[in-house]
């Protein structure tokens, strides 16, 4: 798992470090906004010496396409200028199909729209759309986004639109892939710091109300656990931290009680409990020690049929010493 | 009664009484209440073997009798059958509760059925003293019945009423004692006359013609030449089923409070309990037990939890918190009652889970407890709340409905239930589940009774031959004759004969353990029903 994460980790430096032209599109804007004159492409040399000349070209290009930005020719090099009426012209110069297209793309915001929805509401044919689709995209000015299972879709919106969660499936996807094994880590992580209060709560205090009080965690305690632990590679919000906590809950685990916050309001808190039905002999219920109570086709088993108590192999190794 | 409940009892009547009873008791079981007349016709067995048979079933509180109109309708009590599945649990908690002694007297109504209590008294103290010829009788006799008081006391025994059947040629037991008298002892009993009847039921062993004749007839004839009956005749007693039953689910109770809390909370716990039951009936299912005071329960409270006051108030409040106990009202410092059908609830709920997590894994244990906790709910829901991928949630739900641990509800958007315009709801009806893992639970107590009866009449002739040959060994231990005993039974054989005994014992404490799991399921359906 921590190899898995590290190999992550790096691959999304890479990636930051390489290409990153939002970022430096922004840069690019307010060099241009604090240079009225314009800039040249050494300015940008100069304030971004990190970046690659690929990435600067495709920050460039998407600027001007959207045009954001204007280039003139003074003498042998070439100035990039704030352009005064932006905003009014992004679809500028367009075919109209392809108006229609990103109008469409840009009202459906962060959470996308797929091709088949365009092609309702705009009445176009599935080859137009492709080819408007196409050239939205070579000009940088839509992304194609893939959502995550199970509808996994190919949704469209408009470059600079960070994906909505329910699209990207928020901190346990990676890849569109669900991350089994990081909410299982989390999971026991949580448990076990919920565990390690009530220990603490147990040896401190010997009555019973005060040993419950003093296990429970709030989600902020938890979430600081974690961060000081750094398992993540991403951050984990009180939000996410608060749905691992729940799935606690869901194993029977922990319980979630609400406690008085020092504002006045009511807070979650979590705490470690115990099973009704633990330790000693009560560990395992009398039916599931029993062949049967794990038994598959226990439904199909009569006294005289193909499947019964006296030809079991289930009951034969069980009874085997 | 369920198909699979039939079967344990008919195998349990077998295993106690023979092939004639459970012929006997399994057509009663199958057909409902009969006249002795229909039974004798349908069975098409001679009439003094069908009496014979329901003597022994009704000696043993296994068959009612009601007079319906001119003739007497006989009805098997299933429940106290299945009861009599638990016998050698009974056997332990007599010894808990009352000793060695306790145990014996349990032992012999679970042989004798219904008595009276001087004769249990003389049987246990001829037994006691059989064992232990150093005890003297008198005291024995004293003890034995102090034992008894104490049990009738504590309401392990009760009295059975009786009414005259002519069919029968006998007394038959009718349940019209009030509950007040059941625990009253109507006949002092001094433990000479247990001695005199002792040491005259000695001399009948004694002499040989009277030595083969059964328990009943031999006291009897015993009694004719001294007294005619002993003082006690009429009164008989037998074990209360219903209290055993109450016994081991405050047992559960407690464990569960002890698991859940800590032992001082079980303590506290195991105090409410007896205070709660002390005057009520255990046939009858009170939701929540009667009020108690907190100042009285300050005064019984055993010495050795040493709890403050304020400690004592934390922990009514931490059980308070987990449902098992309520408050009633602030009324002198605070009064509570048990909720018992939350405690049995509880209990219930948390052995299904452990059922599902060892039939399945950690991850449907999530989703049943989710469903529990949220009752209805779609898939994307409770994959998304889970943290379980859809695939895999869908995976377990299905596993999970075709076991039928939850349910599916359809709630169409439009009247041709299509597929894409309908909501698919999960839920979790505990009462249904708990019907359905408490039915699989009766199945397989059948399938280990059958195994067990399947091995031990497989292997009957070397078990026989192991007793003989135990038996033997005893008897020559100080004789130089080990070569004979050795040629009796091979190694291989004494080898499998063990084995087939370990297997018997495995597949009776499974039984024991299996009931166990029954009795929580039975609690909750008692409250839900």
């Amino acid at each position: 798992m921590a190899v898995k994460m590290e190999v992550k980790m790096e691959r999304e430096d890479e990636q930051l470090s390489h290409s990153d032209p939002l970022e430096l599109e922004d840069r690019i804007l307010e060099l241009c906004t604090a240079n009225e004159k314009g800039i040249t492409e050494q300015t940008i040399i100069t304030d971004q010496p990190s970046i690659n000349v690929e990435t600067r070209k495709k920050a460039l290009q998407r600027l001007l396409s959207v045009g954001k930005i204007e280039v003139y020719k003074q003498g042998s090099s070439l100035i990039y200028r704030l352009k005064t009426n932006v905003g009014t012209s992004s679809t500028k110069g367009f075919e109209l199909e392809e108006k229609v297209v990103y109008q469409i793309i840009e009202g459906s915001g962060t959470k996308g729209i797929w091709t088949r929805d365009i092609r309702t509401s705009s009445n176009l044919t599935d080859l137009q759309i492709n080819k408007c689709l196409k050239t939205l995209e070579s000009k940088k000015l839509v992304k194609k986004v893939k959502t995550v299972p199970p509808s996994k879709k190919k949704i469209y919106m408009l470059f600079d639109l960070e994906p909505d969660e329910s699209l990207t499936g928020g901190a346990w996807y990676s890849d569109q892939e669900f991350e089994t094994e990081f909410v299982d880590v989390l999971n026991v992580k949580c448990q076990q710091y919920l565990q390690k209060k009530a220990r603490n709560a147990c040896s401190e205090h010997s009555a019973p109300l005060l040993q419950r009080r003093a296990s429970s965690a709030t989600v902020s305690e938890v979430c600081e656990y974690i961060k000081k632990l750094n398992i993540s590679r991403v951050d984990l919000t009180h939000r996410n931290l608060e749905s691992i906590l729940n799935t606690l809950v869901f194993d029977g685990k922990a319980l979630m009680t609400h406690e008085l916050g020092p504002d006045g309001t009511a807070i979650k808190v979590y705490r470690a409990t115990k099973l009704y039905t633990n330790g000693g002999q009560h560990l395992v219920p009398g039916f599931s020690r029993t062949p049967c109570g794990i038994c598959p086709v226990i439904d199909q088993c009569t006294p005289d049929g193909a499947i019964s108590p006296l030809n079991c192999t289930y009951m034969k190794d069980w009874l085997r010493f | 009664m369920s198909q699979y409940q039939s079967v344990v009892c008919e195998l349990i009547l077998e295993e106690s009484f023979g092939e004639l009873v459970k012929e006997v008791g399994s057509y009663l079981l199958r057909n409902g209440g009969q006249k002795l007349k229909d039974l004798v016709k349908g069975l098409k067995k001679k009439k003094s073997d069908v009496i014979k048979s329901l003597i022994v079933l009704i000696q043993h509180s296994l068959v009612s009798c009601i007079s319906h109109k001119s003739a007497t309708i006989y009805r098997m009590m299933t429940s106290n059958i299945l009861c009599r599945g638990m016998f050698p649990q009974y056997a332990v908690t007599g010894r808990e509760l009352s000793g060695e002694i306790g145990e014996a007297i349990i032992e012999d109504f679970i042989l004798n059925g219904h008595s009276c209590m001087s004769e249990v008294i003389t049987r246990v103290v001829l037994k006691l003293s059989d064992t232990n010829q150093d005890i003297k009788e008198l005291k024995l006799a004293e003890d034995v019945k102090n034992h008894f008081v104490n049990l009738v006391d504590m309401r392990l025994l009760q009295r059975v009423a009786l009414a005259p059947s002519k069919e029968l040629g006998m007394t038959t037991p009718s349940h019209s004692l009030s509950p007040q008298d059941k625990y009253v002892i109507p006949v002092e009993l001094g433990a000479s006359d247990i001695v005199a009847a002792c040491s005259a039921r000695k001399r009948g062993r004694a002499s040989p013609d009277e030595g083969e004749l059964p328990p009943s007839k031999k006291s009897k004839s015993d009694e004719q030449g001294k007294d005619p009956l002993p003082p006690d005749a009429t009164v008989l007693w037998y074990i209360d089923f219903q209290q055993f039953q109450c016994h081991y689910r405050d047992q559960a109770i407690v464990a569960g409070v002890n698991n859940r809390i800590d032992p001082i909370a079980a303590g506290v716990m195991k105090c409410l309990l007896s205070l709660s039951t002390q005057d009520v009936d255990p046939n009858s299912y009170p939701i929540v037990g009667p009020e108690i005071f907190l100042l009285r329960l300050k005064d019984t409270l055993p010495q050795y939890l040493s709890l403050t006051d304020t400690d004592l108030e934390q922990y009514l409040t931490v059980l308070t918190e987990d449902g098992f106990i309520e408050k009633v009202g602030e009324a002198s410092s605070g009064s509570y009652h048990i909720n018992f059908k939350k405690c049995s609830e509880i209990l219930c709920q948390s052995q299904l889970e452990l059922v599902v997590r060892e039939r399945f894994n950690d991850k449907h244990l999530r989703l049943f407890r989710l469903l529990c906790l949220k009752k209805r709910l779609e898939q994307k829901q409770i994959s998304d709340m889970a943290l379980i991928p859809n695939k895999k949630a869908k995976e377990i739900l299905y596993s999970l409905l075709a076991e039928n641990f939850i349910t599916l509800q359809e709630v169409p958007r439009s009247n041709d239930y299509a597929p894409s315009r309908t909501f698919h709801l999960f839920s979790i009806e505990l009462n249904t589940t708990t019907r359905i893992v408490l039915q699989r639970c009766y199945k397989a107590l059948g399938n280990l009774m059958t195994c067990r009866k399947e091995e031990g009449s497989k292997n009957k002739r070397l078990l026989e031959k192991y007793k003989l040959w135990l038996r033997q060994q005893e008897a020559f231990q100080n004789e130089e004759e080990p070569i004979e005993i050795e040629e009796a039974l091979t190694p291989t054989e004494r080898e499998m004969t063990e084995n087939v005994m370990k297997k018997i014992a495995k597949l009776e404490a499974s039984e024991l353990q299996l009931m166990e799991s029954l009795l929580t399921f039975e609690e909750y359906l008692k409250f839900v029903s």
